[in-house]
């Protein structure tokens, strides 16, 4: 590693990538007062822990869920020791976590990043996978405020477009809870969404809460639940979502994964976009094929279902690879045009997008604190 | 089938040590879990119904249970991780959606 790479390395400052920390740890004091009720929303990209406070403030706690693999050389010990990345070593290998592995894979412009979950499930791929992702979900998650506490941790339905069963996953996420001292149980990701905006259906009798369709567009998969009166009716997963148009966009226009998903975040706007960028164009495309696959697996799986909701719905949207300007106003668009089976008075954008399955999972978590008391 | 060994070496008579029961974990659930259907039957297969008596829940609830076990050294410069963002909510309606859910079976 030369000594430019190493400044950048070591003095984050100067590097393209910023940090979004808003808030450290420790001004979260041992004094807060939360309500009883963690959720947990375990994505492909982060990993978000949502609690609530007496005034129904949420306070989420976020981690990406990235990490970047060192061999343990003497060359990595020594960049470890002069700066404070976090990392996990495992076996040969050090682990540098979060931020810092986004960071870090920019710095030095070689190697890639790698995630301990894919696809909305863990990551068959990485064999420290589980560890790995153990060990960053104790630390985000933190001990429980009382004796089993009750916990609910997102999970993915089973996707339509691939032979996959997330059933596995599922108990292995709820004995990692269970260690943890928590009273755990698997909330549907995209029902959390529906917990977390309230869709909103009209009927003749009058407005039916927790009814309607909530998408949840994640990295690794998009989850979709069409809801009544917060009852789950049916709900089902694609499995092309933000990792898809990254890895596309990066095919296309030869740019590393870590540049688009920078590009991505800081430049991307739907509605407008500079058309001689050819990666904001390929993320544009991309974007718009990922909509519009949705909207056509959404028709064909409520028609094929003969689902039924008298009146007009309201669709709600949240997730990371939802947070791109104009993203609502390009699905509204392309919904009109389309042959969904319901009526639909409005597409709403949830007023957190990255926190609504988190907090969706908390108020769940939070009712059944409420049954079992 | 990928390899569920450490080593590829022949004639190793260490087979516990060596077992990389994460790897092995994953593959048995893999070919567990495809056991399981989750599709409307046609009753008429007969076939069918009889693998509906088989229940793998308990297998896979075994093999989650292995993914905890620590192996190999590890080690972290880290107690807590991530960043902090409030967002601000109405208690009524959150309170409310709380009111709805407790009425519901899972």
């Amino acid at each position: 590693m030369n000594d430019d790479i190493m400044d950048d390395v070591l003095n984050p400052q100067t590097s393209e990538v910023t940090s979004e920390v808003i808030k450290t740890n420790s001004d979260i004091t041992n004094d807060t007062k939360y309500k009883p009720g963690v959720g947990v929303d375990v994505g492909t990209s982060n990993i978000v822990v949502a609690r609530q406070l007496e005034d129904g403030t949420f306070v989420n706690r976020f981690h990406r869920d990235m990490l970047y693999p060192l061999d343990a050389s003497e060359e990595a010990i020594d960049l470890l020791e002069r700066s404070d990345y976090l990392y996990v070593k495992v076996n040969d290998k050090y682990y540098i976590v979060g931020e810092d592995a986004l960071r870090l894979v920019n710095a030095i412009g070689k190697g890639e990043i790698v995630r301990p979950m894919k696809d909305g499930i863990m990551n068959p791929s990485l064999k420290e996978s589980s560890e790995l992702l153990f060990y960053i979900i104790k630390a985000v998650v933190g001990d429980p405020i009382a004796e089993g506490e009750t916990l609910r941790f997102s999970v993915p339905a089973n996707p339509i477009d691939r032979d996959l069963n997330n059933l596995f996953h599922q108990m292995v996420l709820q004995n990692f809870f269970t260690q943890l001292g928590y009273n755990a149980k698997p909330v549907n990701e995209a029902m959390a969404i529906a917990y977390d905006c309230n869709p909103i259906a009209k009927t003749d009798e009058g407005n039916l809460p927790l009814t309607g369709v909530s998408i949840s567009f994640g990295g690794g998969m998009t989850n979709i639940a069409l809801s009544l009166k917060g009852l789950d009716l049916h709900s089902f997963s694609i499995t092309k979502s933000g990792d898809y148009i990254d890895e596309q966009t990066s095919i296309v226009t030869g740019s590393p994964k870590s540049k688009i998903i920078k590009k991505k975040e800081k430049e991307l706007d739907l509605g407008s976009f500079d058309m001689s960028d050819r990666v904001l164009t390929a993320l544009s495309i991309y974007y718009d094929e990922v909509i519009n696959r949705v909207i056509f697996n959404m028709s064909k799986e409520f028609k094929n279902r003969d689902s039924e909701i008298d009146g007009e719905i309201e669709i709600v949207v949240a997730g990371g690879t939802s947070m791109p300007k104009g993203f609502c106003q390009k699905f509204e668009q392309n919904i009109k045009t389309s042959n969904f089976p319901f009526k639909v008075y409005r597409v709403r954008h949830s007023e957190s997008p990255f926190y609504s399955v988190s907090q969706g999972a908390c108020i769940r978590a939070q009712a059944d604190h409420q049954k079992q008391n | 089938m990928s390899d569920y060994r450490k080593s590829s070496k022949k004639n190793t008579n260490k087979p516990i040590d060596n077992l990389d029961l994460e790897a092995l974990a994953r593959l048995v659930a893999q070919e567990v879990s495809k056991n399981i259907n989750t599709t409307t039957i046609n009753p008429s297969k007969k076939e069918i119904q009889e693998e509906l008596k088989f229940d793998p829940t308990s297998s896979l609830k075994q093999l989650a249970d292995n993914m905890v076990v620590q192996r190999g050294n590890k080690q972290s410069n880290f107690s807590d991780l991530g960043g902090v963002k409030e967002t601000k909510k109405d208690k009524n309606t959150t309170d409310q959606t709380i009111d709805i859910l407790k009425d519901l079976e899972d």
